[in-house]
């Protein structure tokens, strides 16, 4: 009887709300993308990716992503995000589940991540604040152990990202913060800086361009560079 | 200007230390440690039996008495089957002296009848004050790696690897490096221990912390270990204790020993044909 109370307060609340059909904030079209990057770490040194990234506007409470990432490091990423989303009177509020599977084929190593957060975007600032887990564990049951994974229970991510001209523009550049990728989800204490960029052209297409640093040693108050990306793609908007 | 600084390190203002380090760059200390292994070599530790003991501590954070950490000394010193002593890293606390550090060594009386060495590891508050040069007057390399022979029955020899993890990562030309000793060890030691600071992951969060380390080089080095058959790989860090074993291998990571931890604690490797490890409070009443 609780469960169908809380069911209700939640479905009359959503029907309460001022939602809109898309949000401002994200495309209202469905769109897939292609990216090249070149990167290098101290680990795997120089390398390249490939990745194949769809944002679905699924339904007007709700969107979701789908994001494929190929390392030439002989490590593959998949990750999909599901985010419904309240229209308020001055921004969006949303709340986002993602999940990643990473194969890092190289170690024999796989593992899942998982991730929820509450967020917030308007027209110049997006930021979101949350809880995620981890567990990794061999590829191959002969190096197993009595215990079967590792895992890493508890882990903050966030993500902050600033622009320099509204969403609607026909080009943004953008500055973020975060822990947590498309394609991976870092330890909160080994933030990635980001610079993001698009601009549209035409009615269909975008060409994005990002460059990312890694470093490494900052809550050991001994930071230092570990790793970077430049990432170029182009988005086609259906 | 400070996240400036933060993020890639290396800024030259005293105003921002500690969020600027001056010492140098991993692979900068790689290189100075390499060129004085080559130059002297890697030591060789000579026991007469095929067991012995290691005894290991990590974070004394030493910056005043270090009590317990001398206690730990005398503990090492009295025992006949031990021909050496692990720190971990994190030996000093802030701008404190490696001179302080030493003296501290030195006042407790070593044993007449044997040599005692203390392996020491780079810590991340150990270079947080130019304390670079201070290091390498004592301890010229944060790269190496030292033997122990027996001259016992099997005549067994172990091989002990430290890595200078203290900005949080190993660098490319570490990284190399370890590669190399590891597949030149195969068929050549009984046992092969790996430590370093930073602990590379944690599973239990009761202290509200996991690994600095990036998940890249976690991954590498976890494969690393399982591939080349390491047995164990000791880390501080964290402050509190854990013990986990995946893909063949021990992951440990040792409690510190600073005076104001009323946990505080330190590790006995005892080396046979297995290793086992013993854990052991300090500077308690039953101690």
């Amino acid at each position: 009887m609780k469960r169908l109370i809380i069911l209700a307060i939640v479905v009359i609340g959503f029907r309460a709300l001022p939602l809109q059909a898309h949000s401002v904030y994200r495309d209202s079209t469905y769109s897939v993308g292609f990216a090249c990057s070149y990167a290098y770490n101290e680990t795997y040194e120089h390398y390249g990716a490939f990745s194949v990234d769809a944002d679905l506007p699924i339904h007007r409470y709700f969107e979701g992503e789908v994001n494929v990432r190929l390392l030439t490091a002989n490590s593959y990423d998949l990750g999909g995000k599901f985010r419904p989303k309240f229209i308020l009177p001055v921004g969006e509020l949303y709340l986002e589940t993602q999940i990643l599977y990473n194969l890092i084929r190289r170690n024999s190593l796989h593992g899942v991540c998982g991730a929820f957060s509450i967020g917030y975007r308007m027209d110049y600032v997006q930021v979101h604040i949350g809880y995620g887990t981890r567990s990794f564990w061999p590829l191959f049951k002969s190096t197993h152990t009595s215990e079967t994974s590792v895992h890493e229970p508890h882990n903050l991510v966030y993500y902050v990202e600033v622009f320099a001209r509204p969403h609607t523009s026909s080009w943004n550049i953008s500055a973020c913060v975060t822990d947590m990728t498309e394609y991976q989800m870092e330890r909160m204490f080994t933030p990635m800086f980001i610079l993001n960029s698009y601009v549209n052209i035409g009615a269909h297409w975008r060409i994005t361009a990002r460059a990312l640093c890694k470093p490494v040693g900052l809550s050991n108050l001994t930071p230092s560079f570990y790793g970077a990306e430049v990432r170029v793609g182009g988005y086609y908007r259906f | 200007m400070a996240m400036v600084a933060m993020v890639f390190g290396g800024c030259d203002n005293d105003s921002l230390a500690p969020f600027s380090s001056k010492a140098p760059s991993v692979d900068e200390r790689f290189l100075e440690s390499m060129e004085y292994n080559n130059r002297v070599g890697y030591p060789t530790l000579k026991v007469k039996d095929d067991e012995y003991r290691i005894y290991v501590c990590t974070d004394t954070h030493i910056h005043g008495k270090g009590t317990k950490f001398q206690q730990f000394i005398q503990l090492y010193h009295d025992d006949r089957d031990c021909p050496a002593a692990v720190h971990l890293g994190d030996l000093v606390e802030s701008s404190e002296s490696y001179d302080h550090f030493v003296d501290l060594l030195e006042e407790v009386p070593a044993s007449p009848s044997k040599k005692d060495t203390m392996f020491v590891t780079l810590g991340n508050h150990d270079i947080f004050y130019a304390q670079w040069q201070s290091f390498t007057e004592h301890w010229p390399a944060s790269v190496y790696y030292f033997v122990v022979e027996s001259s016992g029955k099997t005549k067994a020899k172990d091989l002990f690897i430290c890595l200078d993890s203290a900005q949080g990562k190993i660098g490319a030309k570490q990284l190399n490096w370890l590669k190399w000793v590891l597949a030149n060890s195969q068929g050549n030691y009984r046992h092969v221990i790996v430590f370093s600071h930073v602990n590379i992951f944690r599973r239990d969060n009761t202290s509200a912390d996991i690994s600095t380390t990036a998940l890249e080089e976690t991954y590498e080095l976890m494969w690393l270990f399982t591939h080349y058959g390491v047995k164990q790989f000791w880390s501080g860090h964290d402050h509190s204790r854990e013990e986990f074993t995946e893909g063949n291998v021990k992951y440990i990571i040792v409690d510190s020993m600073e005076d104001d931890n009323q946990d505080a604690a330190y590790m006995i490797l005892h080396v046979g044909e297995q290793l086992n490890n013993t854990f052991h409070f300090i500077g308690r009443e039953e101690e």
